[in-house]
């Protein structure tokens, strides 16, 4: 009821629309209406009332709700048949690996207005503040085979790097592999999760941590050097509906792109927005520990770095880009 | 002197309890008992006593056949080789410090997650894909598994 009376409002934005006219409409009470336009005003929407002209919207509140996401939303089926919000939850890929092992269709995402146990890179936590950022997994079922499903995390890099460009003109970019970065601070940390047979993927969950709206005060001491927020870099704060609806966009276009024609494209993409390749990285394996120039990355999304003149293929552990001179990076 | 029934039951008991080296002495009759692997057992003084030496004997045979049934439990295709499905990196827990997911001779079923590999931050939950017992661990934290390598051998139920 009370997203029929929203919708009802959209369609007469900046406009008055009679509580009787709502009313015939819906056949429900006056009454019942007033009561729920005082809910909807509790839950963060702007709404004015006229005694005579009726009910006008004024301004949507920033959550993200599901009908507010759906509304303007330009995909085929991300975020489409099922979104599941949440207040809080320990992590947003917890939930969405559950739902997909539950059979829940393939576009499915989870969002949560906070986390209380976000995770990063094994052991690691994710700071996820209620409402000042989007916490996010993707549910994706892909036709492809397991042994290319770790170019996903480059995958992800590329179309929340071009949407966060597009959206908040904060010219960000991807760390190797798939963390993004603006001024050397992380801006968005991604997490990707398969579960795989041998020739055949059951769902891959796309995570993701976007700090949106916080200030550099509120990072927790150990972050303060190394993170920061949209609203930071663009210096004003930044509506997260909109950059939600153009990331989910993005991630769709880039994921049928690559169904459709391959990888190719998409890793070419991902070296133009990168910021790791022609510098100086430091590689801690589970084991050693060495440095060299990053040079290129491989058909496989695997990060080339010359040691001592050798090409040696990096495909996990940690990179970390050596500063040189800030205007570097 | 003992009789056969009697050393037999002595090995029994020992067999069946925590100690690891027995020796008795009596009416010039020599008992050594010792659950040692074969190599050790080769270094013991054997007595001019037929007794240790057939008890020695016995033993060396139990743990050879012991030994022969294990080799050909691994290499029987009877066991369940739970293979790789990417290239990365083995983790045997999910945090370091952390218990494994699985030890040796646990029991397994088919939905139980075993290890994670990563590659390039995507994490790979590997599960058992059927029931059974972990005889063997191929890898060690940390270290690199190709696509399709044999992780875990695991004895079907």
């Amino acid at each position: 009821m009370r997203t029929s009376i929203l919708n009802m409002l959209r369609n007469y934005s900046n406009e008055y629309l009679s509580g009787e006219e709502i009313s015939r409409q819906l056949a429900v009470s006056r009454t019942a209406i007033w009561k729920h336009i005082q809910t909807l005003k509790q839950g963060g929407y702007e709404i004015e009332a006229h005694p005579r002209r009726g009910y006008r919207l004024k301004g949507v509140p920033d959550f993200l709700l599901p009908d507010e996401i759906r509304d303007q939303l330009q995909t085929k089926t991300l975020g489409q048949k099922e979104i599941f919000y949440l207040e809080n939850i320990d992590s947003t890929n917890n939930e969405a690996k559950k739902q997909a092992n539950l059979g829940c269709h393939e576009g499915a995402i989870v969002l949560s207005e906070m986390q209380n146990g976000g995770r990063g890179r094994i052991s690691r936590s994710w700071f996820s503040p209620a409402g000042k950022g989007i916490w996010l997994s993707v549910v994706l079922r892909p036709p492809f085979h397991p042994y290319d499903a770790p170019k996903c995390t480059l995958l992800a890099a590329v179309a929340v790097t071009k949407a966060i460009r597009s959206v908040t003109q904060v010219q960000c970019g991807i760390k190797w592999p798939n963390d993004i970065l603006y001024e050397g601070k992380k801006i968005v940390g991604i997490l990707t999760e398969m579960n795989a047979e041998m020739d055949a993927i059951n769902h891959v969950v796309i995570g993701m941590g976007i700090n949106v709206n916080i200030s550099q005060e509120e990072f927790p001491l150990e972050l303060r050097q190394i993170a920061t927020s949209l609203s930071v870099a663009a210096d004003k704060p930044i509506p997260r509906l909109p950059l939600l609806q153009e990331i989910l966009s993005a991630l769709e276009k880039e994921y049928h792109k690559v169904i459709q024609h391959g990888f190719v494209e998409m890793l070419d993409e991902w070296r133009e927005l990168s910021v790791t390749l022609g510098q100086t990285v430091d590689i801690i394996g589970a084991s050693e520990k060495s440095s060299g120039l990053a040079v290129d990355i491989d058909k496989d999304g695997a990060l080339l770095v010359e040691i001592e003149g050798r090409i040696e293929k990096i495909i996990a552990g940690d990179v970390s880009i050596r500063p040189r001179s800030k205007n570097l990076l | 002197m003992l009789t056969f029934d009697e050393i037999r039951e002595i090995i029994k008991m020992i067999d069946q309890s925590s100690i690891q080296h027995f020796e008795l002495n009596q009416d010039g009759t020599q008992i050594v008992v010792g659950k040692y692997a074969v190599s050790s057992q080769k270094n013991t003084p054997l007595d001019s006593e037929g007794v240790k030496e057939t008890v020695s004997q016995r033993s060396t045979a139990a743990i050879q056949q012991e030994s022969a049934k294990i080799m050909e439990e691994i290499e029987g295709s009877h066991l369940h080789k739970i293979l790789s499905t990417t290239v990365g990196t083995f983790y045997s827990a999910p945090e370091p410090g952390a218990d494994p997911f699985v030890k040796m001779g646990q029991q397994v079923g088919p939905s139980t997650v075993v290890c994670v590999l990563e590659a390039m931050k995507l994490f790979n939950e590997v599960e058992a894909g059927i029931s059974g017992e972990v005889v063997e661990i191929l890898f060690k934290d940390g270290e690199f598994v190709e696509y399709g390598a044999p992780l875990f051998l695991v004895k079907p139920e």
